[in-house]
């Protein structure tokens, strides 16, 4: 490759994703109508300054649309569900029967938003936890522009281990780092290390957010054991079983805040009345009119069928090898830009394998707690029509801007304007670049929505950058699947899909405002830890 | 009449707006793998076209009514 990494290159592979922050954060741009000006600007960029034909930006766009099909599957199946639910005011017995079981409406908070999340994150991923969690918290009588932060925030920690950890495997591949190998257990427990006290830290947030310090001193107790609980545990698995150390915590936290509400210090009804997250009255009117006959354990059918499919399909390994046999994938002939940057050619190219997709899980649970709904009464006739055409209808604005989003990514991806932007970043900064390799991941992932992707980005480049400054690869490589998983917070394709749940599309701008001002700080933080690391070294 | 009001909203608009991006994404697959440049092009002006229907929309032809 022979692009020139200077400042002028730099700064118009990074010039889209300003754009995009600016117009969204500024000028309150819905991601739908900033994402094409992004991809604009990345084509122009890419043709003018970055010497790619229209092919290779055609190809890519062709790849990012396949990539997108991918996601918009999640989508589509995650918002029918939803629909179900909300059909059959699912959520406002969820809302009732989780205040009883849970009458200290903080924790209900935190169950809602943080532990369930990390709980779909082990197995789903792929921002599940997002469109699923709004409407629940909007069913508990959280404001939906909190009903999408709370679950961004509480889903961020399960990025890398979560999904059974197939972001970490793709950081271990992409850094050459070999399956149990000395290097490959202490790189996980960087990454373990750093991300445990990002989810006591989001623990501590939630509840900053609901009331304050006295939230938190009222909520503390329950952190730190949850935290303790899911966090520690993975960082103790890290170290025996990668693909386990997310899920079998998060499933282990779910059962303990439940048995946390019968403790002393949670069982009676507490809540804080002036509470900014929560719109109590709105819901409290709304809940008068929930079917009497329907239990909590009915209300959830939906997300228990959504568990058990996941479980058994991802975790039986001669199941999940069957149903992964039947795959579709793309072929790509290779494309080269004027300066030598090469995109291999792919036979297969991001194979999808339909009946282990979480799209196909989230699909089935919808459809089948569809007609359980139907068979009690709890959805009327023309229920269903409504239910279908609802979910097309409100994946179309988030769908488009997904498209325009990994379609970006794809181009800067492949016209090397990704790489300039790294290189540059570490070039210029020498040493200090530790203190930004986080942020590396967390831009990765603002990019392609996923902390994966960002890890097969950014993995070899974090790596190859270690190296060339002599310093220990492993925290460097934790740092970067740390900052990508707390980057899936700041996510545009992750934040859209909860605006598009809790019916505030459109809202993306205000949510990224909030979360950037959680989640650069943390970056900044675990470069600095990394730092200090390599100068004890 | 119901069906003709979604077409007119800007859901409507935007599922129109896919389903062009799709018919671009087949033309390039076809383009580049067969080496036809030209329906490479067309494919990749039909993805750009629709992208930025919801801008064009909401910035120039809702502001101006």
């Amino acid at each position: 490759m022979n692009i020139p990494v200077n400042f002028f290159m730099w700064i118009m592979a990074f010039l889209p994703i300003v754009v995009l922050i600016v117009l969204m954060i500024r000028f309150r741009w819905g991601a739908t109508e900033a994402a094409p000006i992004g991809l604009l600007i990345t084509i122009f960029s890419g043709v003018m300054f970055y010497k790619a034909d229209l092919t290779l930006i055609a190809a890519e766009s062709a790849k990012g649309i396949w990539n997108a099909i991918v996601i918009l599957l999640i989508i589509w199946t995650a918002i029918l569900m939803y629909q179900v639910g909300d059909e059959a005011k699912a959520f406002l017995v969820i809302r009732n029967g989780m205040s009883k079981l849970l009458p200290n409406e903080l924790m209900l908070v935190l169950a809602m938003g943080w532990i369930f999340e990390s709980f779909l994150q082990g197995i789903t991923g792929f921002g599940v936890p997002v469109a699923v969690g709004a409407p629940l918290l909007i069913g508990i009588g959280v404001r939906p522009m909190y009903a999408v932060i709370i679950p961004l925030l509480g889903q961020a920690w399960g990025n890398t281990f979560g999904t059974l950890a197939a972001a970490w495997d793709a950081l271990a591949v992409s850094a050459g780092l070999d399956v149990g190998s000395k290097h490959y257990f202490a790189a996980a427990l960087w990454a373990a290390a750093f991300l445990f006290v990002w989810d006591a830290f989001t623990g501590v947030i939630i509840c900053w957010f609901y009331g304050k310090a006295k939230a938190i001193k009222k909520g503390l107790p329950a952190i730190a054991v949850l935290a303790l609980v899911q966090g520690g545990g993975e960082l103790v698995l890290s170290q025996i079983n990668t693909t386990l150390s997310n899920f079998l915590p998060s499933v282990l936290s779910l059962v303990i805040i439940l048995l946390m509400g019968r403790m002393k210090a949670y069982r009676e009804p507490w809540s804080i009345e002036e509470s900014p997250i929560m719109a109590r009255g709105e819901t409290q009117e709304a809940a008068m009119e929930y079917p009497r006959d329907m239990s909590l354990v009915q209300a959830f059918v939906p997300y228990f069928l959504l568990s058990a499919l996941t479980i058994v399909v991802l975790t039986v390994t001669p199941i999940y090898q069957f149903l992964g046999r039947f795959s579709v994938g793309l072929s790509f002939p290779e494309t080269k830009t004027g300066y030598g940057y090469i995109n291999a050619a792919a036979e297969n190219y991001a194979p999808l394998a339909p009946f282990t997709h979480a799209g196909t899980f989230l699909f089935l649970s919808a459809v089948i707690g569809l007609l359980y709904y139907k068979k009690h009464g709890w959805i009327g006739q023309g229920g269903t029509k409504a239910i279908f055409a609802r979910s097309i209808a409100m994946t179309m604005p988030s769908g488009m801007a997904v498209v325009g989003l990994v379609i970006m990514s794809k181009i800067m991806g492949g016209t090397g304007q990704t790489v300039v932007l790294a290189q540059g970043i570490a070039g210029v900064l020498g040493n200090k670049y530790l203190i930004l390799a986080p942020f590396i991941g967390l831009l990765g992932t603002f990019m392609t929505g996923s902390n994966m992707s960002s890890n097969i980005l950014f993995g070899d480049f974090q790596m190859t950058t270690a190296n060339l400054l002599h310093v220990n690869a492993a925290p460097v490589l934790g740092a970067q699947t740390a900052g990508g998983a707390v980057g899936s917070a700041v996510s545009p394709s992750k934040i859209i899909l909860g605006t598009t749940t809790a019916n505030i599309l459109g809202k993306e701008g205000d949510v990224l405002k909030i979360m950037l001002l959680i989640t650069i700080p943390t970056t900044i933080l675990i470069g600095l830890v990394i730092f200090a690391a390599a100068g004890l070294r | 009449m119901e069906e003709k009001r979604f077409w007119k909203t800007k859901a409507g608009g935007l599922t129109l707006a896919f389903l062009v991006t799709m018919v671009g994404f087949v033309l390039i697959l076809i383009g580049v793998n067969r080496e036809i440049n030209g329906l490479t092009i067309l494919g990749l002006t039909a993805v750009v076209a629709a992208m930025l229907y919801s801008p064009v929309r909401v910035f120039l032809l809702e502001k101006r009514q």
